[in-house]
């Protein structure tokens, strides 16, 4: 079977032509990096079957990151397929680079050149001849010029394997200066001679005046997110919950009054009720806050703001240690922090992509958005926005304030610098928007069926049979989770919930983090009563107190991350690092939580102002671990004048070795 | 009337056109080449801050931090 392989600079819609010719709902976003994996799919075009491959994007094929090395070592090991070079048609001067690249190494290459309606004086004809290759113009959204590329790609012959070109290794950087400026050229005559003309700056916009404008960029950063958090928490997000809620009760209870007249063993029942329905429903009351909160990111990301967030980021990251690019994986943290882990391979150098990686579990991820949810709504019912929203707040000051703390200690000298492509502002797509979301929702319902359910099941008979076997539900203080779970227990008690349903929570949560409403719903045997009777149970003295329902929301937003995200740092930073990030989430989440309920209980005693002054005391520690600087050996810089050796290349009074720089440590040259 | 100067003492507004790269690691300077940033490529300084600038080049908008800008050579197209 033959390969398509989609390739082109970043962010000039590859997924979104892969989307339309496998007929796939991969994310495609409006900014660089989106795609860091390669993703492939079988399709017919034209009547015969294909292999169609998304690479991720890249500049040339002599690779920088490690996304674009992936891309590049796949074209260099499938010369033989056919490649469709994806082009932005506003964009060509730089984008013909890796066409004419491809050109030289590729067997068969298609010029596909998108949005090609934007540009006026873009002509395919005029291009094909001046290039050599066959070129057409499409609209991978709009599906525009889609059968003339699938015809041209019908068309195309199998042509020989061509010599590789030398890698980048191989040239020092004059070359690659003369080789870089010899392709400019070529494409400056090849366009003018097509002529290409286009007005002003592809991605510059007089909205950019006050989007990028300090201290504003932050402001509106703020209240953009704010709004986001409105949308989900608010009214509309709690009544959709509800109806979802309502419809799946009605749902089980039907199922289960149902197998009650069939089935005569009370504990398969249960089982089901329970352990399958239970579990699993008391996440998905959940989906419509998810959704609404990627269809509230999904639409950020499509008219090109996250691009100007990063930029408007960049210098209070650099501060940390980090830089602008980084924002893009915190920002992707809010969705999957295994996703967003991955992202970091985006990131330039490998430290960089170390210090983001072991900190992206301290953003809120949208498996721990119905843990919020049900503990908010049991005790912060008026302020469920602020609430959630300070969460994620703590998430993003911990994320900062831990790789500040990083940055102290790294004696390597800070080399991380910052460039990035501003994308078009773009009318969003309704469409493009409600199949991401519908996306993530599909993903979700995957997971929940999956893993969660499984997880679900293996809680709900670990909570009720004993070890000797005995189904034990009317006293599941014998059961095997319970007597596991009560020895764990007191370690959680200085932080306020050192109970046995809030002890297999958290274990359970290191699965999957949705399994924390669903191990504490089962545990406390609330599913078959409904969400809301659920959250009066919750609510009682017995399992929270208001105090120590917020230690329990601050320890689970920042303690460790599921398995698979643990997997996922393994593969990008190492073992041995994602050891490291667990162990240290784990630290740093036991002491907030345990000073959150430290100095909650000192605020809601009578001696509320030793309160007030641990915090102050607190604080100021902070600011003094974060001002002080760890102790390094100083260069002292000095210039020494010395006498000419007699070089024979000067007269003495102008030798370059007259003035020396000296340090403490030798001469410097 | 021309004189050369580093990219980031560049105002907005202010035209220039490519000298060289100059004291940058190899993987960078490549970066930048590849991008556009080659000899006698004019550039325009769309917006200028204390943590870098946003240019245009070769009809598309790039932001580069400080430490960048400092290491790109240009000359200066001063109005006459």
């Amino acid at each position: 079977m033959r390969k398509i392989v989609l390739v082109g600079n970043p962010n000039t819609g590859k997924t979104t032509l892969y989307n339309t010719l496998t007929a796939s709902r991969e994310h495609a976003g409006n900014w660089h990096g989106v795609t860091v994996d390669v993703k492939s799919k079988k399709a017919k075009v034209m009547g015969e079957e294909y292999e169609v491959c998304d690479l991720p994007g890249l500049y040339s094929l002599d690779a920088y990151s490690e996304e674009e090395k992936l891309a590049a070592s796949f074209v260099s090991d499938n010369q033989d397929a056919i490649f469709v070079c994806i082009a932005d048609a506003n964009n060509l001067r730089r984008n013909l680079y890796l066409a004419l690249e491809l050109k030289a190494q590729c067997s068969t290459l298609i010029l596909a050149v998108n949005m090609a309606k934007e540009v006026k004086s873009f002509s395919p004809e005029k291009l094909e001849t001046e290039l050599g290759i066959a070129v057409c113009g499409i609209d991978a959204r709009s599906k525009r010029g889609i059968k003339s590329l699938t015809k041209k790609i019908a068309e195309a012959k199998p042509g020989s394997k061509k010599p590789g070109p030398k890698t980048s290794a191989a040239f020092s950087i004059s070359d690659f200066e003369k080789k870089t400026k010899a392709g400019f050229d070529e494409i400056d005559r090849v366009l003018l001679k097509a002529g290409y003309k286009t007005e002003g700056f592809y991605g510059s916009s007089k909205l950019d005046r006050v989007l990028l404008g300090q201290p504003w960029s932050f402001l509106i950063f703020a209240a953009v997110m704010a709004l986001v958090f409105f949308i989900t928490f608010g009214s509309l997000g709690s009544w959709l919950s509800e109806v979802v809620n309502t419809a799946f009760e009605n749902l089980s209870g039907k199922i289960i009054t149902l197998l009650s007249g069939k089935v005569k063993s009370q504990a398969l029942i249960d089982f089901i009720g329970e352990g399958i329905f239970g579990g699993a429903l008391t996440i998905l009351s959940f989906l419509p806050q998810i959704v609404l909160m990627f269809l509230c990111l999904n639409f950020l990301e499509d008219i090109g703001y996250l691009s100007r967030v990063a930029y408007s980021f960049d210098r209070l990251f650099k501060r940390f240690g980090l830089t602008g690019r980084s924002a893009f994986s915190l920002i992707m943290g809010f969705g999957c922090t295994t996703t967003a882990v991955m992202t970091t391979r985006n990131l330039d150098s490998k430290r960089l992509k170390t210090r983001t990686a072991m900190m992206l579990p301290f953003m809120s991820c949208s498996a721990k958005l119905p843990i919020y949810a049900v503990l908010c709504s049991a005790f912060f019912k008026e302020h469920k926005a602020l609430i959630v929203f300070s969460l994620y707040l703590l998430g993003i000051l911990m994320f900062l304030l831990v790789a500040s703390i990083f940055k102290k200690h790294d004696k390597t000298e800070d080399t991380d610098s910052f460039m990035l492509e501003f994308p078009k502002y773009r009318v969003s797509s309704l469409k493009k928007i409600l199949s991401n979301a519908l996306n993530s929702a599909c993903e979700f319902f995957v997971r929940v069926g999956g893993i969660l359910l499984l997880c679900s099941m293996i809680v709900y008979l670990l909570s009720n049979f004993s070890f000797s076997l005995s189904y034990v539900a009317g006293d599941r203080q014998q059961s095997i989770l319970y007597s596991l779970a009560k020895f764990i227990a007191p370690i959680f008690t200085p932080l306020g919930f050192g109970t046995v349903g809030a002890t297999i929570a958290i274990l359970s949560g290191i699965m999957a983090k949705e399994m924390v409403v669903s191990s504490l719903a089962i545990v406390n045997g609330t599913t078959a009563l409904g969400l809301a009777s659920s959250l009066t149970l919750i609510s009682s003295p017995v399992h929270f107190s208001t105090l120590s329902a917020i230690s329990f929301m601050v320890f689970v937003l920042l303690y460790n991350p599921c398995i698979s995200a643990i997997m996922s740092m393994k593969r990008e930073i190492g073992r041995k690092g994602a050891v490291l990030s667990c162990l240290m989430q784990f630290g740093i989440a036991y002491v907030t939580s345990g000073l959150v309920y430290g100095l909650g209980l000192l605020f809601m005693s009578p001696l509320w102002w030793v309160g007030t002054i641990a915090l102050i005391v607190l604080a100021s520690l902070v600011i003094v671990v974060l001002k002080c600087k760890p102790r390094r050996k100083t260069l002292s810089l000095e210039l020494v004048r010395l006498k000419c050796s007699g070089c024979k290349k000067c007269n003495g009074s102008d030798c370059p070795q007259r003035e020396r720089p000296k340090t403490n440590q030798g001469f410097i040259g | 009337m021309e004189n050369l100067a580093r990219l980031s003492e560049l105002k907005k507004g202010d035209e220039g056109v490519i000298y060289k790269i100059d004291g940058l690691e190899k993987a960078k300077h490549k970066r930048l080449l590849e991008l556009g940033f080659v000899e006698g490529t004019p550039i325009f300084c769309i917006k200028s801050s204390k943590q870098g600038l946003i240019v245009g080049i070769r009809s598309f908008t790039l932001c580069l931090d400080t430490y960048l800008c400092q290491r790109i050579l240009v000359y200066r197209k001063v109005a006459k």
